[in-house]
């Protein structure tokens, strides 16, 4: 049974939803408990793992932990029109409300902020919010990992950030929203990495200036970065600054070397935890006062709270978000989203979403949150699950976590349907899911007899064959066709020229040539050798088309979602597209290709189109 | 510029997972681990240690599969191998 609680928390019009990690049972209890502070943008969807598992290894050390979603993101809700607003202070007062909650429910007596990236930035700014309003109950210890140094760094880092991958792949940004005239709509705000920021938060942003505090945010402020201290520093030269400042308010502040923050970001299951730096973590808070040690009076049980309805204003459709636990051991979890009326079921599917590749199940960029609170508004019952070893749900023994597709995945999808037929009392499901989890909604409609709609949206690999076989085919492609693109030709010569004189450029276009012929011919051999290994594959993508056939002949509705150009799509369309084309001719099969965007739909206006469409197809169509 | 590229890859991929100095023909992806957004974070932090624009190099980063791409990528923006190739 999962040990942590699920729950919403602050205001009741909109409320921040998180996970309460009560102590251990059976380990001594400690008067401090910890909240959790994750930073915001795409870096938060990748440090949900590391978080998770340090508020477990808080709570197996006595230590109560409370980690959320800031209002407005992940499970978290806020109103549109509040959204519209400054964002800086909500996130702020987000920390202090889980203060709060911590010290109203776990019954802890001294706090503890950990905060990462612009998470630490925000935690030290309401630690001194803290300081300043209740001075008695302030924050005792502060972490610090990886701070952001100012606002100002985070928002020019997320825009290099968002620059340098809108370079690497151009043909998925180009669909935005446009005025009348055709012109890319100007906006004060500014988006980065699938993460939205608003020009009034922008400018509170650019305000947030760790090294302006005057107030003592907390007795103890740990600094942890993977940067060794700099020559006759305490700590590298860019936190040196920062950690000055702190020794100045009067807070014993240190820094500590660790690394591990950069390989939290390693592709699936490669990824790390940051296990060194939760050890670290909870070696300096043992190393605290030894009061802390004393426990607390009396163990309060922390049951979990009903579920909370969400009713957004007049402009939104209100909806019921409950997260749930399910399977045979209720390892399982996600959150489950339904219209407020009474609607009557027969007839109509529930929905299950299907996490992709290493996310959780706010989907890419939250867009699976949106979808079910809109789909809700149609009537939908929709549940978007982790699977086995993702976001909170636990893997079975022996199994790893982070595995985009865990052995139990099509069981999993089976018990999300079993869940919902005694919930809410459905008997067919809709399964939907984006790259992996589009894979395993394409399996499932193959598979499952109960499925009767499948919404495979940019499928990874149809999981059909291997990954690595699937990159070099698609790398040959695309190389292939560069190589006849007159205008790469032409964009390499102009590079090569520059301002070097004619031989010099000469030389230069040839290497560039050669380079690109050898190139392609190592990666179509490669292709070449591997294709026989992928025929005697179990499923192989020869399989593919007879498959969708299965599923359309059982009356299963499919529809085929893809950013035009994708990989896993484009594979099987070069190579098996006149079966593909004659999918088209089946009343239940329904393709749409997006242009203009790419895998995970990285642009607003991208994800708002792909709602608008398939929320469209679901009312013709169901 | 090699060192510093494999020292900035060792800390993405896991300096206990890969051996130093890193094999050119190394897969980012396949071999070391690094995803898109490792990508993204490793190009970001090259281009603030050699005060480039990153986003100027669009057809070199449309390419980086190995770690010999990523070292081409950096010398051909580094400003101070332009100036010396200039003077040769």
């Amino acid at each position: 049974m999962n040990q942590a609680i699920p729950l919403h928390f602050g205001s009741p019009a909109s409320p921040a939803f998180g996970w309460m990690h009560p102590p251990r049972e059976g380990a001594r209890q400690s008067a401090m408990g910890v909240v959790v502070c994750n930073t915001l943008g795409n870096e938060s969807l990748r440090l949900h793992g590391s978080l998770r598992h340090l508020a477990e290894r808080l709570a197996g050390a006595g230590i109560a932990a409370l980690r959320f979603d800031y209002r407005g993101t992940g499970d978290s809700y806020d109103a549109r029109e509040k959204l519209a607003g400054e964002q800086v202070s909500v996130w702020r007062e987000d920390i202090r409300a889980a203060i709060r909650e911590l010290r109203a429910r776990a019954g802890v007596s001294r706090i503890g902020l950990f905060g990462v990236r612009l998470g630490a930035t925000l935690a030290l700014a309401a630690a001194a919010q803290e300081a300043e309003s209740e001075p008695g109950v302030a924050v005792e210890s502060l972490i610090l990992w990886e701070p952001c140094l100012s606002g100002k760094d985070f928002i020019s880092e997320s825009r290099r950030q968002h620059r340098v991958f809108e370079s690497m792949f151009p043909q998925g940004f180009t669909l935005n929203r446009r005025d009348v005239a055709g012109q890319p709509v100007a906006t004060t705000g500014m988006e980065a990495m699938g993460f939205s920021m608003n020009g009034l938060t922008l400018e509170a942003l650019g305000k947030l200036e760790p090294l302006a505090f005057a107030t003592k945010s907390a007795s103890r402020i740990l600094l942890i970065g993977a940067a060794a201290p700099g020559a006759g520093l305490k700590a590298p030269r860019a936190a040196q600054a920062l950690l000055d400042r702190l020794d100045g308010t009067g807070a014993r502040a240190e820094y500590r070397q660790c690394a591990g923050f950069q390989a939290i970001f390693r592709h699936l299951q490669k990824s790390d935890i940051a296990g060194s730096v939760h050890d670290l973590v909870l070696k300096w808070l043992d190393g605290s006062s030894t009061a802390s040690r004393d426990g607390v009076a009396g163990h309060r049980e922390i049951s979990a709270p009903a579920p909370r309805m969400i009713s957004p204003g007049a402009l939104e459709w209100p909806f019921l978000e409950t997260p749930v636990f399910f399977g045979p051991d209720q390892e399982l979890f996600g959150i489950l989203t339904t219209p407020v009326a009474p609607v009557d079921r027969d007839g109509l599917p529930a929905v299950i979403i299907v996490n992709a590749g290493v996310g959780t199940r706010i989907g890419p960029h939250r867009l699976y949150v949106e979808m079910a609170r809109r789909w809700a508004s149609l009537g939908f019952a929709v549940l978007r699950a982790d699977l086995a070893g993702s976001g909170d749900s636990r893997a079975p023994e022996g199994q790893s976590e982070c595995d985009p597709y865990p052995p139990s995945a099509l069981a999993d999808i089976a018990r999300a349907m079993d869940f919902l037929e005694s919930r809410v009392g459905s008997r067919r499901f809709i399964v939907a899911g984006i790259c992996s989890g589009a894979d395993l909604a394409f399996r499932a409609a193959a598979e499952n007899d109960r499925v009767a709609c499948s919404l495979v949206i940019n499928p990874r690999s149809f999981h059909a064959y291997n990954f690595p076989d699937l990159e070099l085919h698609v790398r040959a492609l695309r190389s292939r066709s560069q190589v006849r693109d007159r205008e790469q030709w032409l964009k390499l010569v102009r590079m090569a020229v520059g301002d070097q004189g004619p031989g010099v450029a000469l030389r230069k276009c040839l290497a560039i040539g050669a380079s690109v012929l050898h190139r392609l011919a190592r990666k179509l051999g490669a292709a070449l050798r591997n294709r026989g290994s992928r025929a005697s594959a179990s499923f192989s993508v020869r399989d593919i088309p007879r498959a969708f056939h299965d599923a359309l002949a059982r009356g299963t509705r499919i529809l085929l979602f893809v950013s035009r150009g994708d990989p896993g799509v484009e594979y099987v369309d070069h190579y098996l597209g006149r079966e593909m084309r004659a999918l088209g001719r089946h009343p239940g099969f329904r393709r749409i290709d997006l242009d203009g965007t790419d895998h995970l739909f990285t642009l607003q206006y991208a994800r708002e189109q792909v709602i608008e469409r398939i929320t469209a197809y679901l009312r013709e169509s169901l | 510029m090699e060192e510093r590229i494999h020292s900035i890859l060792a800390a993405y991929a896991g300096a206990e997972a890969v051996c130093l100095p890193l094999n050119r023909s190394l897969q980012l992806r396949a071999d070391l681990g690094i995803e898109s957004f490792s990508l993204v974070s490793i190009v970001v932090r090259l281009s603030d240690e050699l005060g480039i624009d990153p986003a100027k190099a669009e057809l070199e980063l449309q390419r980086l599969e190995t770690v010999a791409d990523l070292i081409a990528l950096g010398e051909a923006l580094s400003p101070t191998l332009g100036e010396d190739s200039k003077a040769g």
